[in-house]
């Protein structure tokens, strides 16, 4: 890649890895949206967002639950796809709205050597645990406590999210004692594909790693989800909604992983870029993006642990 | 290598604009403009809520056949899903004259259910103007930059007048007149209202 292009790319998945997601202004006590120039400036959707996605959004939300309504009447195989279709779009323009799904996906990518298709098996894997949670929360919720849900969502996912930052947190501390302590390691001599790494130094990893920060990562509750759950069984159609909320975690994952691959190749594309074929600048380089991805993930652990206290 | 690189970047493009492209709740929304005895009264107010933010709120209050709530759970949903919004100024900018309006009061808020399912929020927001000789303008915009609410694009057919005998009315909808911060950025419609006395 080149470096002007690079940058740019670098700049772009920030954006999106950072934008985090606002309280819902109507059921929420007490909050405000953030004032001034900051509000202008990260949340001023463009011209292009309001004539073009928006009304695209508006579109996928009606037809789903227009079309899950219309199942209520009559279940033809053909109605169960298109909801699953609708479903499936819907799951990748949510996962494409701010969330702190991504911010600690790409971060952990950026803390570790994370292959290409690995970004695929933690992104799937966080949409899953994302949209199953909404399941669980709306179930319980509405089988089992009868009260004000709106309210019950709320009190659930403070919980929930008080314990995900703080193993969030740990993790993030854990991993940047390491990769402050540990010996840096360099892939200069590699051909920077796909490459299978000997065991050793790197920080290469496991399937446990993977689910290990794909559970914290999804397990609070996904408003999209919920809200599609809530309304098919406001029409008394449990089995449609567990079908809609296995689309949306397709489409979710889909989403999330495509992320995390750019966030992978933008990070190849830096480390080459900055240290060419230099064997210890490679391994400085690298050295430096893990410590910054480690550091952005106990921080951001951290800032959303303490706004729970 | 050059087709990774586009990839990357139109990824990266699209991701980032979405980002910000992410609205939970859609309404529609629609305006009165009621004049009365000389007297801009005020701008009424009918929000029609999207099915999936309408299921939410109607799953703890299930409204009477006829689609009404009872006062007792008016005032628990006014509490509950939509105080909150005095934060956010009821997402609404009122503009008299150059003047902007500090402080936004609400009356006669009513929820109710239309077409068995679609829960609209009802409510006046009193401005009081005397109708003069002399043009008054009055702005208004609806509008949430937090993006979680997702207002339709305003149109002249959502608005209707009334009361406004004796009064010359001018209904118009405006691009706002506030410079944007960077290229491209969107600002919001404003309706504009021009009235005065008919000599």
């Amino acid at each position: 890649m080149k470096r002007p292009a690079l940058f740019l790319a670098a700049l772009l998945t920030a954006v999106t890895c950072f934008a985090q997601e606002a309280p819902n202004p109507f059921t929420a006590r007490d909050t405000r949206p953030p004032s001034g120039v900051f509000t202008s400036l990260t949340s001023g959707a463009s011209a292009f967002i309001f004539s073009v996605m928006a009304p695209v959004q508006k579109m996928l939300n009606e037809s789903l639950a227009s079309m899950t309504r219309a199942l209520k009447g009559s279940q033809s195989l053909g109605g169960l796809l298109l909801v699953a279709a609708l479903a499936l779009a819907y799951g990748i323009f949510h996962a494409a709205g701010p969330g702190h799904g991504k911010t600690i996906v790409s971060s952990f990518l950026l803390a570790n050597d994370g292959k290409i298709r690995q970004s695929f098996i933690i992104g799937y894997l966080v949409a899953a645990v994302h949209a199953l949670s909404a399941l669980a929360v709306v179930l319980v919720l509405y089988y089992l406590i009868r009260g004000i849900f709106a309210t019950g969502v709320e009190q659930a996912n403070h919980w929930i999210q008080l314990v995900t930052f703080a193993v969030i947190t740990a993790i993030g501390a854990v991993m940047l004692v390491r990769r402050s302590l540990g010996r840096a390691h360099s892939h200069a001599h590699h051909d920077h594909g796909e490459h299978d790494h000997p065991p050793g130094p790197g920080n290469e990893l496991t399937m446990r790693n993977l689910l290990g920060i794909a559970l914290p990562a999804g397990v609070i509750p996904c408003p999209g989800a919920v809200a599609v759950v809530l309304f098919a069984l406001s029409l008394h159609m449990l089995a449609v909604s567990i079908l809609a909320v296995s689309s949306i975690s397709l489409g979710m994952g889909t989403t999330i992983s495509a992320t995390g691959a750019v966030v992978i190749l933008v990070k190849r594309g830096a480390i080459k870029a900055v240290a060419g074929a230099h064997e210890k600048r490679d391994a400085k380089i690298r050295r430096i993006i893990e410590i910054a991805g480690a550091a952005i993930l106990f921080l951001f652990g951290l800032v959303f642990f303490l706004a729970q206290l | 290598m050059a087709r990774k690189t586009a990839f990357v970047l139109l990824f990266a493009f699209v991701a980032a604009f979405s980002a910000f492209a992410h609205p939970h709740v859609f309404i529609n929304n629609r305006m009165t403009v009621l004049f009365d005895a000389g007297t801009l009264k005020g701008i009424s107010f009918r929000w029609a809520f999207d099915d999936m933010f309408s299921a939410m709120i109607l799953t703890d209050f299930k409204p009477n056949v006829d689609g009404n709530f009872s006062a007792k759970q008016t005032a628990t949903i006014k509490a509950g899903a939509f105080d909150n919004l005095e934060n956010y100024h009821y997402f609404l900018a009122f503009f008299i004259g150059k003047k902007a309006v500090k402080k936004i009061r609400i009356e006669q808020f009513t929820p109710s259910v239309v077409e068995g399912s679609k829960l609209v929020y009802s409510f006046f927001v009193p401005l009081d103007l005397p109708v003069t000789g002399d043009e008054q303008t009055v702005r208004v915009t609806v509008y949430d930059d937090t993006y979680f609410v997702a207002f339709d694009l305003m149109h002249a057919d959502d608005v209707t007048v009334k009361g406004d005998s004796g009064v010359s009315v001018g209904l118009s909808i405006e691009k706002t007149k506030v410079k944007p911060l960077w290229p491209g950025q969107y600002m919001p419609d404003n309706l504009v209202i021009r009235f005065k006395e008919i000599s």
